[in-house]
């Protein structure tokens, strides 16, 4: 029979294999766990044939780089803006420009004299060749296309303006034609009234003569007679000479 | 490292850091599996599982050793992975089908996803079973976590836990053989 002593190498003999706390204790809750567990089974033959087998993947190096990404997380803040992406742009070809290219082949030449690297394409090309290329095949290829200017019709701008001008423009009408305020200046004399508007008064007929004299204005009235002359005159004039439209008439009836 | 351990190098300031570094090497892999096997999508795990040592780290300090800490890192992970779901279910506006459905079509074609046909069948019977059941099911199977731990993980009676263990894998053992 062993000596208990002896073979208890759990802390109190030093120099020995050490094991973790209550090692033992856990070990056997472990080893009874899975003993249930076989138990538990026995009726579910395809389960267990399954058990094994573990369908799920993850990416390769996946839990080794978890770590530096969990590395923030005493940073709350910072780990949370890590990831959204930062707000930092290059132009599109700004890593495919004529100058990054040239310097890569810079680089690539250097670095050929330290570590000879065997070269599978053996031909080579004058430098600057392929971007000369490039122009002068897209001057052949793609037709220069006139850029036409685009005049919206129906901007917002244009239709502001038209309908301020509407609205103006209406503005003005409405003010003409409803509060047209009558001149209600007084001419002062009788030539100014109209002459139905004297017969309804029936004003003329209570005026004394001198009266009627104050309210006729006398160079109105001369004018007036003056054109009644023209008219009359011209109108005996006309009687004795026929228009040249009339005489053209007259001369083919011939 | 010892639980006991990592939790005594975390109460010191200095060696805070050190503490957080032990504890993700020592539960990240078991963390990631239970929480892959509820939201099936690699990355979607990834992201839950960063969330959970994110309120890991926020609440270590009020962490009273009344559970094992082991069962607290479970039950933070487990529900980050529901809460996840939920999220994902709501969003999905077009489907009347529970997330489960499209977790399972989405089984077909995913990249981190090598099982042959029966596999396939087996996992999509899984998703087949109600919320708790299917945790239930993946904690007692997979990961074969005694009914103690997992009572105190999902805050349920040991008595209740294998009756709906049992109620699964024989649902499942169902579909199995009439597929």
């Amino acid at each position: 029979m062993l000596n208990e002593t002896e073979n208890n190498q759990n802390g109190e003999k030093s120099g020995n294999f050490g094991l973790p706390e209550d090692y033992f204790q856990k070990s056997a809750a472990s080893l009874i766990n899975r003993i249930e567990w076989l138990e538990e089974h026995k009726d579910y033959k395809i389960l267990i044939s399954f058990k094994d087998k573990q369908p799920f993947y993850v990416p390769v190096g996946y839990f080794e780089s978890l770590d530096k990404k969990i590395e923030l997380i005493t940073y709350p803040q910072l780990f949370l803006l890590k990831k959204i992406p930062h707000g930092f742009n290059a132009p599109i070809s700004y890593f495919n420009t004529a100058e990054m290219r040239e310097l890569g082949q810079v680089i690539a030449e250097e670095e050929q004299f330290h570590i000879p690297v065997p070269k599978k394409n053996p031909f080579i090309t004058e430098r600057g060749y392929f971007e000369a290329n490039e122009a002068k095949l897209k001057k052949i290829l793609v037709p220069t296309k006139h850029k036409t200017k685009i005049v919206r019709l129906f901007s917002v701008r244009r239709l502001s303006a038209v309908a301020a001008a509407l609205m103006i423009a209406l503005g003005f009408w409405f003010y003409n034609f409803y509060f047209n305020v009558a001149d209600t200046k007084d001419c002062g004399t009788m030539a100014c009234i109209d002459r139905a508007e004297l017969l309804k008064a029936r004003a003329i007929e209570n005026l004394e003569t001198d009266e009627l004299y104050e309210l006729v204005n006398s160079k109105k009235l001369e004018e007036h007679l003056n054109t009644k002359v023209i008219d009359k005159k011209q109108k005996r004039d006309s009687a004795n000479t026929l228009p040249e439209d009339a005489v053209d008439d007259l001369l083919d009836g011939i | 490292m010892e639980d006991k351990t990592i939790l005594e190098l975390y109460a010191d300031e200095k060696s805070r850091n050190t503490a957080l570094g032990y504890l993700i090497t020592k539960y990240q892999q078991r963390l990631y599996w239970h929480i892959r096997k509820i939201v099936i999508d690699h990355d979607d795990s990834d992201d839950v599982l960063q969330n959970t040592f994110i309120k890991v780290w926020k609440g270590l300090s009020g962490f009273k050793a009344e559970s094992q800490l082991y069962t607290w890192l479970y039950r933070i992970a487990t529900n980050e992975a529901l809460t996840l779901l939920r999220q994902k279910e709501k969003l999905q506006t077009s489907s009347i089908h529970p997330i489960e459905y499209t977790l399972s079509k989405n089984l077909e074609s995913d990249t981190y996803f090598s099982g042959d046909e029966i596999q396939l069948k087996l996992q999509q019977a899984i998703l087949s079973l109600p919320e708790k059941q299917r945790i239930v099911f993946n904690m007692r199977y997979y990961d074969e976590t005694p009914y103690e731990q997992m009572s105190e993980i999902l805050d349920t009676s040991v008595g209740a836990l294998k009756a709906s263990y049992h109620i699964a894998a024989k649902k499942i053992e169902e579909l199995l053989v009439n597929t």
